[in-house]
């Protein structure tokens, strides 16, 4: 049994909780209600069930997350690992823009290196 | 017809020969620029191919791996892969004998034009490993050429200043990025005294291309000359506002430590900003957090969902998470694994992990090399270098991160299968050209972790005494 | 669409009967067959014109022409063996024989219903792996059926209970005994939602055992009493204890109404002897016959409920499925064992079907096929549960033609539920023309809501459909997987794709790497990707589902080892698997996986196996003696044990027995597993010893000979093998010895004396070496040399003969010889 998905990248991003809007102290019947309202609309492509907040800004949504997130959370177990994994509460509103990393040399990469060769490629 | 007008008919046919034998050995080596100037950029790839073969100065001990690097360039030089040629050019490569630094080159240069740019790199390096009658200068000079190209790509500056000045395989080219990024970057040349404007102009005017190339010498030009080395001082960097701040849970350590965690794992390419200091700052918060916090939290809960796993075993598996994060972090960030054992703790079982991993990865390659030594299951030579290549990266990569530690752990058994290894190319293959840098390779590193026998032996197959 | 219109099917495909039932979103009503029976033996017969029937009539002939009538066909579904009717010279696959049962099936439905279904769900066991499953659901598409989901038997059983009882919360038990197979599943109800916990089972435990256990009493009997010997391994016996068997069943069944019964046969014969068979059978007899089986399955019980956690008393219900079920003996003896008594009021025969009827509603699989009828109105495309086990579910909607507008647009709509107790307000479609609303239900019955529309006027407007039913009651949603699937890895590894219980359909995305060079075009270079199905961490443990394979002759381009494959791995609901493997370098799509069947179990083979097993297990119980491992003797002990059945059944199997034979290649690949774990329990102490010995050999050597520097290295290393011996990390502790022996060996290079032991170790070894002739010269080389006092040439020769041993005999991996990790 694992706690979520291997890759750390994804464990908060694709936490069942946030998948569906909910918070960690939902019952049960809100996991299959908010998950068959979620696929009904995701079926129907409103754009409103498109996404979802995490902690990070937003995810795209997609029914087989849906799907997925509804079976992990109906065993307890598997949700009591979630529910720690959800504890940060997601982020209201949509995240800055972040600015693109500094280059470290202040001499950019030289694009046309490997023409100036005469080799068109890489 | 008379004996003498026959012996001067003779003497007139030899003086002829002679003549003609002068004159091709003037222009032979003409004919490697004809092909890389005029030829090759045409993509004339079997034109190229051909011509080469007529190189005999230049590429005498490898006469096929000169054919199939002229090709190569050639190919490098159309607009578009082709697959058809490529894969002739392999044909020509696989053909039996023993592979020269030219054919690694040439086999570079279609794993580039495949894409394989990693791949390409590695082979270059190998060429740039080969001993010298293995390997024509004409070769190193354009696998030496590809790789300051592709840092220069890559924007990799250092590496091109360090490779561009390069005593014997340096070009126009490649001299001219390494001292225009020289004055650019404020810093000085191994050896060479910084270029005057008009030096730079000189150089700028032999590369062959000079109006891709030009913008980078208006740059140079632009910036004023340093007679003596001057670290550029540092900029502050700007530090991009964090998409989640994890001062804001400060009272609560299970959701400090994840959203610190969230901070460096999650957010996109957080990793390179990641120093030992914040690594060990980060096992902290996880510490602080599994110390008690976490155990009530998931213990309540327990209660509620009525779960039959118990409290203390859904930490365990959260801190193996935690645990495998931090490895999977300190990997990425190429943080010694070091760092993480002294942090103690959670910190010191993602070291645990990762050192496994490190260990684990060399081990099963090892391995498959070993076993491949003993079947004598042969690839072709190409593929030879690219396996072995596989392996030393795994090898240098756990040396990188564990330090002489690993170093030593390793070393007994990847001596003992690369050396039988390096052996079987030698001995029944006659792969000179790949075989001598592996015992090099192994001499240097039986060097760095002290193994006395292994010297000796290597010593003795890298012919020093 | 009202409800008296909906029509759900499920049908139980069992090995020794089958079932069909409908479920109306009410009730669930059995299909009878012809004969007016809900139950159809699951038994197909070809005379000898070619005539096929189906069901009772074709198991009246079980007896008397065993050979052109065949049962118990679901056993060998999945693999490759067709089965003969000599008679009409016939030849059908497993999966044909099931189609024939589903057709006869679904003929009765049609006769009860009218129409002819084109969907239905159909039940499993819960064991059943990737090939039997499609199999099953090609027998579905055999039979004429459009879409077929599958669900597990304890599933379909449990949602049937559910169905019926009121109060359905807590845990529950699904003992489930039918005709040769035992299937315990644990699950849990809560808040309406139905979910499975866990299963266990013995996939060769069930009825026939009690038959057998009553036709070998009745062989005493008659042993006794008319000094007949019959032997069930002497094929000359076969159609007599082949009647004996049919008697014994009979009497078996009989035993469950009366307390006493007797089994009557006459004009039995033996060689040339005649007699007639009439014993007498009491229950009290048949309890002692069948305690040891019952026994049997009841330890799988406690095993499952252990697993999980659930303490004595902690089950709130067991839910008893199958014919063996209705015996009085097994329901006392779970309800003892287990500390509830079995819930009353449902009937063990037909419990699976009626569950599979009513997960068809649950999937929305309604078994009318769709009538194309015109539709008229303002269109509105819905989304809602067909069952829900939610008192609010939520109905989503959408217009069809959002464009438009006008006054047959709605603009809003209003829900109305057909009792007219509960309406919902009007609400208004939003700018994607959309909405999104809440529903009242009630409990345990359909619901049928009628949907109203207003346009922005606030005139009345047709809404398209004018209705939608939604289904109240225990529900469970997806069907989940039963076996974990995962890519075999080079390294006998098992690459997780899917965990047991994972929600069908599921897609999932590995990056896998190669660990060999495929060169292009090369026919003999290929890379194998096994499938292997199973709960063991070894991939050799696991069952083989399929493979895909990419050779070098189909390449591009040459593929280098390390090269990353992207191989994805789909399964649909009925649990059909497709994968493909993506070569990101090249582009390049591989996607032919060869579907495999599950292995035929040969005779011969299994009787190797069996050879090779009983010789394992005698080298290590010696080894184990002589080192007194008590815990490992006592492993063995139970190989053992286990090792007796499986010869019984490795010898019926030559007799032409294929179910014994598929039990045979089971019990062997488990056994395979018991006697690796002891492996691993042995060589710990082993390797430990090793280390102790190594370290005080290099004590001494590197104290003699050692380099300063060597001999602070070694201080570190000893401690660290110190460090690993005391973690019980075997790895670790051979990495430490590999370097230890490293330094003991260059140490122990500087002293002559060493040189002259190796020489002699070496010299006596020369018959195993690869090339002996040439080891004898060497040796000759090298006796010379010692007699010159020549160290140096004495080193090499030494090296050279090192050079010629053999190294370890290579296990080329047991994963299925994958190519990748
Ligand atoms: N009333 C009864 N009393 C005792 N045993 C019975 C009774 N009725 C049937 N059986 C036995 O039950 C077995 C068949 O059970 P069942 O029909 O449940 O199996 P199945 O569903 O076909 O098998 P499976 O579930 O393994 O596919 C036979 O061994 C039969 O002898
Ligand atoms: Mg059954």
């Amino acid at each position: 049994m694992s706690a979520g998905p291997a890759d750390p990248q994804r464990r908060l991003a694709d936490n069942p909780f946030y998948v569906l809007g909910l918070r960690p102290e939902c019952g049960r019947l809100d996991v299959e209600r908010e998950g068959q309202k979620l696929l009904g609309m995701l079926e129907l492509g409103l754009k409103s069930a498109a996404s979802y907040m995490t902690p990070l800004g937003p995810q795209p949504r997609s029914a087989d997350k849906v799907r997925a997130a509804m079976a992990e959370l109906r065993s307890p177990d598997r949700r009591l690992l979630h529910e720690f994994w959800a504890l940060l509460p997601p982020k209201p509103e949509p995240p800055r823009p972040q600015p693109p990393p500094k280059p470290e040399h202040d001499l950019e990469p030289f694009a046309g290196a490997f023409a100036a060769h005469g080799w068109k490629r890489p | 017809m008379s004996f003498a007008s026959l012996l001067g008919l003779v003497i007139l046919v030899l003086a002829l020969a002679a003549w003609l034998l002068l004159l091709w050995s003037a222009i032979e080596p003409l004919l490697w620029l004809v092909i890389r100037r005029i030829v090759a950029p045409r993509g004339l790839v079997r034109t190229a191919a051909t011509l080469a073969r007529l190189c005999r100065g230049g590429f005498e001990h490898d006469l096929r791996g000169g054919s199939a690097l002229a090709g190569a360039l050639a190919l490098a030089a159309r607009g578009a892969h082709d697959e058809r040629l490529a894969t002739w050019l392999e044909g020509q490569l696989g053909k039996p004998g023993a592979l020269g630094a030219a054919g690694v080159v040439a086999a570079g240069l279609i794993a580039a034009s495949r894409g394989q740019r990693d791949a390409a790199r590695d082979l270059m390096h190998n060429a740039a490993g080969f001993d010298a009658e293995r390997a024509p200068a004409a070769a190193r000079v354009v696998a030496n050429e590809w790789l300051v190209a592709d840092a220069a790509e890559r924007g990799d500056w250092g590496t091109v200043m360090r490779l561009g000045v390069r005593r014997d395989v340096a070009s126009a080219q490649t001299r001219f990025l390494a001292f225009a990024a020289a004055r650019v970057r404020r810093q000085p040349l191994i050896d060479e005294p910084s270029a005057t404007d008009a030096g730079l102009r000189w150089l700028w005017w032999r590369t062959p291309d000079r109006g891709r190339t030009r913008p980078l010498l208006l740059q140079a030009l632009a910036t004023p000359r340093v007679m003596h080395s001057r670290k550029p001082t540092p900029k502050p960097p700007e530090p991009a506002p964090p998409p989640l701040d994890p001062a804001e849970f400060a009272g609560d350590p299970v959701a400090y430590a994840q959203a610190l965690h969230a901070l460096w794992t999650a957010a996109e390419a957080a990793w390179r900003n990641l120093s030992p200091t914040h690594l060990a700052g980060l096992c902290k918060a996880w510490d602080a957090a599994f110390a008690g916090p976490a155990l009530a939290r998931l213990a309540a809960r327990v209660q509620v969902l009525t779960t039959v796993t118990k409290a203390e075993a859904a930490l365990a598996q959260i801190r193996r998470s935690v645990a495998d994060d931090l490895a999977q972090l300190a990997s990425r960030a190429q943080i010694p694994l070091s760092a993480l054992t002294e942090a103690g703790g959670v910190g010191a079982e993602a070291g645990l992990l990762l050192r496994a991993e490190l260990l684990t990865e060399v081990e099963k390659q090892n391995q498959a090399l070993r076993l491949r030594t003993q079947q004598k299951r042969k690839l072709p030579a190409v593929e030879e270098l690219r396996e072995w290549n596989s392996l030393r990266r795994a090898y240098e990569r756990a040396v990188l991160l564990g330090g002489l530690e690993l170093r030593r752990l390793m070393f007994p058994d990847i001596h003992l299968h690369v050396c039988n290894y390096a052996v079987w190319l030698w001995n029944d293959r006659k792969e000179y050209g790949i075989s001598g840098p592996l015992f090099r390779w192994l001499l240097t590193e039986a060097e760095a972790v002290g193994d006395e026998e292994a010297i000796v032996l290597q010593r003795k197959n890298v012919g020093v005494k | 669409m009202s409800s008296q219109n909906l029509v759900y099917v499920g049908i139980d495909l069992g090995t020794t009967n089958s079932t069909a039932a409908v479920f109306d979103g009410d009730k669930v009503t059995l299909v009878r067959n012809a004969q007016g029976s809900p139950i159809t033996p699951s038994v197909v017969r070809i005379d000898a014109r070619g005539n096929l029937s189906v069901g009772a009539r074709a198991r009246r002939f079980l007896e008397s022409d065993p050979d052109n009538t065949r049962g118990e066909f679901k056993r060998l579904m999945g693999t490759a063996q067709a089965l003969r009717f000599p008679a009409s010279g016939a030849e059908k696959r497993p999966e044909e024989l099931a189609a024939e049962v589903l057709r006869s099936l679904r003929k009765d439905i049609e006769d009860q219903l009218g129409f002819v279904p084109a969907r239905a769900v159909i039940s499993v066991p819960a064991l059943f792996e990737l090939p039997q499953s499609s199999a099953t659901s090609e027998a579905a598409r055999l039979a004429g059926f459009e879409r077929v989901e599958l669900l597990q038997e304890p599933i379909a059983s449990a949602l049937a209970a559910g169905w019926t009882i009121v109060d359905s919360s807590g845990s529950w038990l699904v003992y489930d005994l039918g005709g040769g197979t035992f299937d315990v599943s644990l699950l849990e109800t809560r808040d309406g939602l139905l979910r499975v916990v866990g299963h266990d089972g013995d996939n060769f435990l069930g009825g026939r055992d009690f038959d057998w256990a009553i036709v070998d009493w009745a062989l005493g009997e008659i042993e006794r009493a008319e000094a007949v010997k019959l032997s069930r391994s002497d094929s000359a016996h076969a159609a007599t204890i082949r009647r004996i068997k049919l008697a014994a069943e009979e009497a078996k069944i009989e035993l469950s109404r009366v307390e006493q019964t007797s089994m009557a046969i006459a004009g039995l014969k033996v060689g040339d002897r005649s007699f007639d068979l009439d014993l007498a059978l009491d229950r009290a007899t048949l309890e002692r016959l069948c305690s040891p089986a019952i026994e049997r399955s009841l330890a799988v019980c406690r095993r499952l409920l252990a697993a999980h956690g659930v303490p004595d008393g902690g089950l709130t219900r067991v839910v008893m499925v199958g014919g063996p079920s209705v015996m009085p003996v097994v329901r006392r003896y779970v309800s003892a064992a287990l500390g509830v008594p079995p819930t009353e009021g449902l009937d063990p025969m037909t419990l699976v079907a009626q569950g599979a009827a009513i997960y068809a509603a649950t999937a929305g699989l309604e078994a009318r096929p769709a009538a194309l009828e015109p539709l008229r109105g303002c269109k509105l495309w819905l989304q809602y549960p067909a069952m829900s086990s939610d008192l609010t579910p939520h109905v989503v909607g959408r217009l069809v033609d959002r464009g438009a507008s006008g006054s047959a647009v709605a603009t809003e709509l209003r829900l109305t539920r057909a009792d007219g107790l509960w309406d919902s307000p009007w609400i208004s479609l939003d700018e994607e023309g959309a909405f999104v609303a809440a529903v009242s239900l009630l409990a345990r019955r359909p619901n049928v809501f009628r949907v109203e529309g207003k346009n922005a006027t606030g005139g009345a407007v047709v809404i398209d459909p004018p209705t939608l039913t939604i289904v109240q009651g225990l529900t469970i949603s997806d069907p989940p997987l039963s076996r974990t699937i995962g890519v075999a890895t080079a390294g006998d590894d098992v690459r997780v794709y899917f965990e047991r219980g994972a929600p069908l359909p599921a897609r999932r995305t590995f990056t896998l790497q190669t660990v060999e060079t495929v060169a292009k075009g090369s026919k003999e270079s290929l890379i194998k990707i096994p499938i292997v199905q199973g709960e063991y961490d070894a991939a050799h443990l696991c069952r083989l589902v399929g493979a895909l394979e990419i050779s070098g002759a189909e390449l591009r381009q040459t593929m280098p080892s390390g090269t990353e494959l992207e191989l994805t791995i789909e399964l649909d609901r009925g649990g059909r698997m497709s994968a493909r493997a993506l070569v990101p370098g090249s582009g390049q799509v591989f996607e032919h996986v060869a579907h495999l069947l599950v292995p035929e179990a040969a005779p011969e083979v299994l009787d190797a196996q069996l050879v090779a097993i009983r010789g394992r297990l005698g080298e290590l119980r010696t080894d184990a003696f002589r080192r007194g491992l008590a815990g490992v003797i006592d492993k063995l002990g139970k190989v053992e044990a286990a090792l007796v059945d499986l010869a019984l059944d490795v010898g019926a199997a030559k007799g032409g027995d294929a179910d014994a034979a598929q039990k045979a290649r089971r019990s062997l690949i488990e056994l395979d597993a018991t006697l690796e774990s002891v492996e691993l329990d042995r060589r710990w102490p082993e390797l430990e010893k090793e280390a102790r010995e190594a370290v005080v050999y290099a004590t001494i050597v590197i104290h003699e000979h050692g380099l300063a520097h060597e001999q602070s290295l070694f201080a570190e290393t000893a401690r660290a093998v110190e460090k690993a011996r005391m973690g019980r990390d075997p790895l670790e502790l051979q990495r430490q010895l590999r370097l230890l022996n490293r330094l003991a060996y260059a140490a122990g290079s500087r002293d002559p004396e060493v040189w002259k032991r190796r020489f002699e170790h070496a010299a006596v070894d020369i018959g195993n070496t690869t090339d002996p002739a040439k080891a004898q010269t060497l040796v000759k080389e090298g006796r010379e040399a010692l007699a010159r006092g020549d160290g140096e040439a004495l080193r090499r020769v030494v090296q050279k003969l090192w050079q010629l041993s053999p190294g370890d005999p290579e296990q080329r991996r047991l994963g299925y010889d994958s190519g990748v990790r």
